[in-house]
């Protein structure tokens, strides 16, 4: 099979893959879509960083927000993960000391996901989705747009 | 990361034997001693990244590769990274800790210093961990197999 062609599938596979997220992963509770949706990031920018040439300008686009995304997830979970791990401490720590770091890690978390659907919304705002749509489609005579 | 310049005029499977000759060497280009130190974050988090882009490449071109040798290889590339990962995710909290530790109140470090005492038992554990997987990287003889996959 000829490169582009593959190419042109697997990216629309790995885009929609990612965009399928929403709306789940804005739900500020479903920690697992958010999770989920930082992996679709990651893989959506790996396939980019090899075959994104033959989708033109906006490959690059796309590979810096799926970038972006994963920084910023990455950052939420991070302290989701020492939430966690807080809540689980034994009794062995004062309380007050539990209760003020929880505080802390809490107050930072929300910011970072307030970052996350900040980014978010400048993503869909931009067009992304329907650019990197448009890029991976076929001509209806079915031959490949030419971006290379 | 090695750059790797693929070309339309390529088809997939020349493409799929470039890029997973590349990213192979990536994964095992890096010193063990560096990856196994816990003082030196960088060396296990490159070795990660690698073995991710290495997972990908494998799942992105699998249809080219031939399936049983391939499946194989790919079930103990994913072993690599989780045990890279299980490392990498400890340091990662240790150092988040630290950095709230410094401006944290003197109640608040008792509960820092206990996590903090879990994790670096966790660390030496995934440590101890991630040189058995690479041992057995070794042992698979992975790398050269992953080599003969890409030609």
């Amino acid at each position: 099979m000829p490169l582009p062609e593959a190419a042109r599938r697997i990216v629309a596979v790995r885009s929609n893959e990612l965009f399928g997220f929403v709306p789940a992963a804005l739900d500020e509770r479903n920690a697992a879509a958010l999770h989920d949706m930082r992996i679709a990031a990651k893989r959506l920018r790996y396939v980019l960083e090899l075959l994104g040439f033959v989708i033109g300008p906006v490959a690059d686009e796309a590979q810096a927000q799926a970038r972006e995304l994963q920084t910023v997830i990455g950052e939420v979970h991070d302290y989701d993960v020492l939430i966690a791990r807080l809540d689980r401490l034994s009794a062995k720590s004062s309380k007050r000391g539990v209760r003020r770091l929880g505080l802390r890690l809490h107050g930072r978390r929300d910011a970072r996901f307030a970052d996350f659907l900040a980014l978010w919304a400048k993503i869909e705002d931009s067009g992304l989705r329907e650019r990197l749509l448009s890029a991976t489609t076929l001509s209806p005579n079915g031959s490949i747009r030419a971006h290379n | 990361m090695t750059k790797i310049e693929l070309r339309a005029e390529q088809t997939y499977g020349e493409a799929a034997e470039a890029v997973l000759g590349a990213r192979s060497s990536d994964v095992f280009a890096h010193e063990r001693e560096r990856v196994l130190d816990p003082t030196r974050a960088e060396g296990v988090h490159k070795m990660r990244v690698a073995s991710r882009r290495l997972r990908a490449a494998l799942e992105i071109f699998a249809p080219a590769f031939p399936h049983k040798p391939l499946r194989t290889a790919l079930a103990e590339v994913k072993l690599l990274a989780a045990a890279l990962g299980k490392r990498r995710d400890r340091d990662v909290q240790i150092e988040l800790l630290e950095s709230l530790r410094e401006d944290g109140r003197r109640s608040e470090r008792q509960a820092i210093d206990d996590l903090l005492a879990d994790l670096r038992r966790e660390q030496e554990l995934a440590n101890e961990h991630l040189a058995s997987a690479l041992e057995h990287t070794d042992d698979a003889r992975l790398e050269k197999r992953l080599r003969r996959l890409a030609r």
